[in-house]
C-alpha cells in the first residue's frame, strides 16, 4: 500500500515538472524582432506562410532541385527564380546572422544547412544564368564555354599561384 | 518476472560491474567517433568496411542458430531441449539487438538511421535486412518471453504464440540468407560474388550459435546450478559438428572453384588472406589459425562422440566459435575489400577506438544475456 | 499546400512503382535471354550524358582537369590516403583496366596514367545498393548524390566495381584550402563522387574538367543523340569502357 502512494507520488510530480512549460506560459516573451532587410520587393511566397513554413519550403526546394533536376521557382507575378537558399534567400536577405541566427537560437533549433552550404560572402541578387535544365544547344554550350574557360583560366592561375608555395 | 535479474551474488555482480565499465569505455570511444568522425577507425577508402560490419555479419549468424534448439523442440517435438531452448532464444534476442547496434556505430549518419523506412527501397539489401533483423527480434522476445511467463504461472503457453514461433523457423533462415545477399550482390567482389556464400553462412552460424549454447550450459551449471541435461548438450554437439564439416567443405569448394579454374581476381582475396598478395600478409597468421583450430576442433568433436569428455568438449566448441569468428568476423568482410577494385592492397588494422566501441557493445549484449538467462533460470528452477 | 499536393503525388507515385518493381525486375531480367553479349539492350530515347577520354592526347603530368574538378567542387585534399576524396584522378593502365590484356605489355603502358572517375553506369550497382535512394539515377543517365539523404552506411562503396566513390571519414572543410562559393562542401559522414557537373549542365555549361583540358581529351555529349560529336567519335574509334563484362554499362569510354 504504502508503495502504491510513492509510486503515484513520484508519478505525479514527474508529470507536474514535465508539463511545466505548457501550463506556466503559453506566451512568449522577447521574440526576437528580425530586421527584415531586404533588397528585392516581394518574396518567394507569402510572408505569413514563410514565417511558418519556410523549412517545409525549403526541403521541397531542396528535393526538387537535387532529386528532379527543377532548378526554378515561379514567383507570384510570374518571375523565375532559382531554387537556392545561399543565392536567392541570402540574395535579399542578406544578413544570414539577423535573418537566419537571431531566430533559430531564440528557438533552439540547429539546421544543418552550414554544415555544407558556403554562407555567401556577400549578399546580392544572382542573375539567371544559362538556360533551363535538358536541352543544351549547341550555341548557348559555345558562348558559355568561351566566356566559362576564361573565368576558369584564371581561377585555375590563382589556385595554382597559391598551391605553387 | 524482470526484477529476477536484480539479485544475485558477489560474482553475478562482479561480471555486471565488469560489462557495464566496458560499456561506459565503449561510449567514450563512440562519443569520439561521433565528434571526429570515422576517421577514428582503421577504415579508409579502400577497405571501407571494418570491424564493426564484421562483428554484425557474425553475429546475425548467432541469432540465427536459434533455430536450431526451437525447431527440434516446438517441430520436432524433442522434449530434451525443453530447458535449453529459452536459453537459445535470448541469445537470439542478444545477438540481434547488438547486430543493431553494430549497424548503427558503423553508419556516417547514425542521426538519418530512420531513412531507412521513411525512404524505404527495397532494391537494396539493407532495407530487407533491417526489416528482417527487427522483426526477427521482436519474434524472439515475444515468443521467448511469453512462454517463460507462462511457464512461471504453471499454465500452457497461449496457443497464438505457436505460430509465432514457427515463423520464427522460416524468420531465422532469412535473416542470415539476408544478410549473405548484401555481399553476394555486389559485382565487383570475387571474394562474396559466389552463390555458395549463403549457406556458408547458415552452416558456420548452426556451428557457432550451438557451440556457444554448450558453453553457456556449462557456465550455467557451474555458476547457476542449473542443468539443461547432457542428452541437450549432446545433441547440441552433434549439431555443431556437422554444422561445421558442412562449413569446411564449403570453403573446400570456394579454394576449387578459385584455384582450380585459376580465375586471376577469384584467386586474389584468398591469396591475401591465405597466403600474402603484393608483400602484404597481415591476416594470413589468422586465417591459418582459424583453419587449423577450426579442422582440429571437429576432430575432437568426433572423437568426443565416442569417448565424452566435458574438458575435450569445452575445448572443441571454444575452437569452432574462436575459428569461425576469425574466419568471418575479420576474414571475410576485410577480404573481400582486398584487393581493391582498383587493384591495390591497403591493410586494415582497427584502432583502439573502434575496438573499444567493439567491446562495448559486445558488453552491452552480454548484458542483455546475462539479464534475461537470469530471470529464465530463476523462473526454470523455481517450476 | 504545394508540399501536400507533392507529398500525395509522391505517395501514389510510390504505390504505383512498388508494382512497377515487381514487372520491372520481370523485364531487366527476361532480357537476358535475348542474347548473350554483355550489352544490354536499351531503349535510345532522350538522354544519355557520357564521356569519351581520348588517351592517346593526354599528357602525362597534366592535372589541369583534375585541379578544376576538385576547386569546382570544394573537394578536400587530405595527407593520409585512408582519408582520401578523389572525383577524378589517375591511376595506371593496368589498375584501371585489370580485365584487359597484359601480356606483353611495356611497361610504360601498364603504368601509363590513366584518367578515370564514375561511370555513371546505365546499369549502377551502387543506386541499387543504397538503402534511401541517396544515390540515384536521374532521367538523363547521371548518377547523382543526394547528400542531405546519405545515412552513410558506405554500401555503394561495396558495391562499386570501379572504387569511384569516396567517404567523408572527417570534417573536410580544413581540408579545402579556399572554398569555392557556388558549390556546397560536404559534411562529415556522407559518401561523394563524381556528378558530371550536373549543376553546370543545367546552366548549359559542359563538365569543369571537360572545358578545362588543353588538350580536348574528354568529350562530352548525349550518347542517346546520333547527331553528337561524341557519337561521331565512338563510331570512328575503337573505344573500351571499364569492366564492360559486369554489365555495368559504364557511360564513360576510353580511347586507348
Amino acid at each position: 500500500m504504502n508503495e502504491k502512494i510513492l509510486i503515484f507520488a513520484g508519478l505525479a510530480v514527474f508529470l507536474l515538472a514535465a508539463s511545466y512549460p505548457f501550463w506556466q506560459s503559453t506566451e512568449a516573451e522577447d521574440f526576437p524582432q528580425i530586421a527584415m532587410q531586404t533588397k528585392g520587393e516581394q518574396c518567394v511566397a507569402p510572408v505569413e506562410y514563410m514565417r511558418k513554413n519556410h523549412m517545409k519550403l525549403l526541403n521541397t526546394w531542396r528535393d526538387s532541385v537535387v532529386r528532379d533536376g527543377e532548378r526554378f521557382h515561379i514567383m507570384p507575378d510570374g518571375s523565375k527564380v532559382e531554387k537556392s537558399l545561399t543565392k536567392t534567400c541570402l540574395g535579399c536577405h542578406v544578413s544570414k546572422e539577423k535573418f537566419c541566427e537571431e531566430c533559430h537560437s531564440y528557438a533552439s533549433v540547429k539546421p544543418y544547412c552550414w554544415e555544407c552550404h558556403v554562407i555567401p560572402k556577400s549578399g546580392g541578387h544572382t542573375e539567371l544564368s544559362g538556360i533551363e535544365s535538358g536541352e543544351i544547344s549547341k550555341q548557348n554550350l559555345l558562348n558559355n564555354l568561351l566566356a566559362r574557360n576564361q573565368q576558369f583560366a584564371e581561377s585555375k592561375q590563382q589556385f595554382q599561384e597559391e598551391n605553387s608555395d | 518476472m524482470i526484477e529476477k535479474a536484480l539479485t544475485g551474488n558477489k560474482v553475478y555482480w562482479s561480471w555486471v560491474a565488469l560489462l557495464v565499465a566496458l560499456i561506459i569505455l565503449g561510449i567514450y570511444s563512440y562519443s569520439q567517433q561521433l565528434t571526429y568522425g570515422l576517421t577514428v577507425t582503421g577504415m579508409g577508402r579502400d577497405v571501407s568496411w571494418g570491424v564493426y560490419i564484421a562483428q554484425f555479419t557474425f553475429l546475425v549468424g548467432v541469432a540465427a542458430s536459434a533455430v536450431m534448439v526451437v525447431l527440434p523442440y516446438y517441430l520436432h517435438d524433442y522434449k530434451e531441449f525443453g530447458k535449453i531452448v529459452i536459453i537459445g532464444e535470448f541469445l537470439a534476442v542478444s545477438a540481434a539487438t547488438i547486430c543493431l547496434l553494430f549497424i548503427i556505430a558503423d553508419m556516417g549518419h547514425p542521426d538519418r538511421v530512420f531513412y531507412v523506412l521513411l525512404y524505404p527501397h527495397p532494391n537494396s539489401m539493407v532495407f530487407w535486412d533491417v526489416q528482417v533483423l527487427n522483426g526477427y527480434l521482436l519474434i524472439n522476445i515475444v515468443s521467448g518471453w511469453t512462454v517463460l511467463e507462462a511457464e512461471r504461472k504453471g499454465i500452457s503457453p497461449p496457443n497464438w504464440v505457436k505460430p509465432i514461433i514457427y515463423l520464427s523457423i522460416v524468420w531465422a533462415v532469412s535473416i542470415h540468407t539476408v544478410t549473405a545477399f548484401l555481399y553476394a550482390g555486389t559485382p565487383g567482389r570475387h571474394l562474396w560474388l559466389t552463390a555458395v556464400l549463403a549457406p556458408r553462412f547458415l552452416a558456420s552460424a548452426f556451428a557457432v550459435g550451438p557451440s556457444l549454447l554448450i558453453l553457456i550450459s556449462f557456465i550455467l551449471r557451474k555458476f547457476a546450478d542449473f542443468d539443461v541435461g547432457d542428452k541437450a548438450i549432446r545433441k547440441l554437439a552433434t549439431i555443431a559438428t556437422y554444422a561445421a564439416i558442412a562449413n569446411f567443405f564449403f570453403v573446400g569448394a570456394e579454394f576449387f572453384t578459385a584455384f582450380y579454374s585459376n580465375i586471376p581476381g577469384h584467386k586474389h582475396s584468398l591469396q591475401y588472406l591465405f597466403f600474402g598478395l603484393d608483400g602484404k600478409y597481415q591476416l594470413v597468421p589468422w586465417m591459418w589459425f582459424s583453419m587449423i583450430v577450426g579442422i582440429a576442433s571437429v576432430l575432437i568433436m568426433l572423437y568426443q562422440q565416442r569417448k565424452p569428455s566435458q574438458k575435450l568438449l569445452i575445448a572443441a566448441c571454444s575452437g569452432i566459435v574462436v575459428s569461425l569468428w576469425i574466419d568471418k568476423g575479420i576474414g571475410l568482410i576485410i577480404g573481400g575489400f582486398v584487393p581493391s577494385p582498383m587493384e591495390e592492397v591497403v591493410e586494415y588494422f582497427p584502432t583502439f577506438i573502434e575496438i573499444t566501441v567493439t567491446l562495448g557493445i559486445w558488453a552491452i549484449g552480454l548484458l542483455i544475456l546475462t539479464a534475461l538467462l537470469k530471470v529464465a533460470v530463476a523462473v526454470k528452477k523455481a517450476a | 499546400m504545394i508540399e501536400n499536393r507533392r507529398k500525395f503525388l509522391k505517395k501514389s507515385a510510390g504505390v504505383l512503382a512498388g508494382a512497377g518493381v515487381v514487372s520491372g525486375f520481370i523485364s531487366k531480367y527476361s532480357t537476358g535471354f535475348a542474347t548473350a553479349s554483355t550489352e544490354k539492350p536499351v531503349a535510345e530515347k532522350g538522354i544519355r550524358w557520357g564521356m569519351v577520354i581520348d588517351m592517346r592526347k593526354c599528357v602525362d603530368g597534366c592535372v589541369k582537369c583534375i585541379d578544376v574538378c576538385h576547386v569546382t567542387h570544394n573537394v578536400p585534399e587530405f595527407d593520409n590516403p585512408k582519408d582520401e576524396i578523389k572525383w577524378i584522378w589517375k591511376s595506371d593502365y593496368a589498375k584501371v583496366f585489370p580485365s584487359k590484356s597484359q601480356q606483353f605489355v611495356s611497361a610504360e603502358t601498364k603504368q601509363k596514367p590513366f584518367l578515370t572517375m564514375c561511370n555513371h553506369c546505365a546499369d549502377p550497382p551502387c543506386v541499387m545498393a543504397c538503402p534511401t535512394g541517396a544515390t540515384f539515377k536521374r532521367k538523363d543517365g547521371i548518377v547523382e548524390m543526394d547528400f542531405h539523404r546519405c545515412i552513410g552506411c558506405r554500401f555503394c562503396m561495396a558495391a562499386c566495381p570501379y572504387g569511384s566513390r569516396s567517404f567523408n571519414w572527417r570534417d573536410p572543410r580544413p581540408a579545402i584550402e579556399d572554398i569555392t562559393q557556388e558549390y556546397p562542401t560536404r559534411e562529415k559522414g556522407v559518401v561523394e563522387k563524381c556528378n558530371f557537373c550536373s549543376e553546370r549542365l543545367a546552366k548549359g555549361q559542359q563538365p569543369a574538367c571537360v572545358e578545362a583540358c588543353p588538350e580536348k581529351v574528354l568529350t562530352f555529349g548525349n550518347l542517346y543523340d546520333k547527331k553528337t560529336e561524341i557519337r561521331q567519335i565512338l563510331k570512328d574509334n575503337p573505344t573500351i569502357q571499364r569492366k564492360p563484362e559486369l554489365g555495368t554499362n559504364p557511360s564513360v569510354f576510353y580511347i586507348t
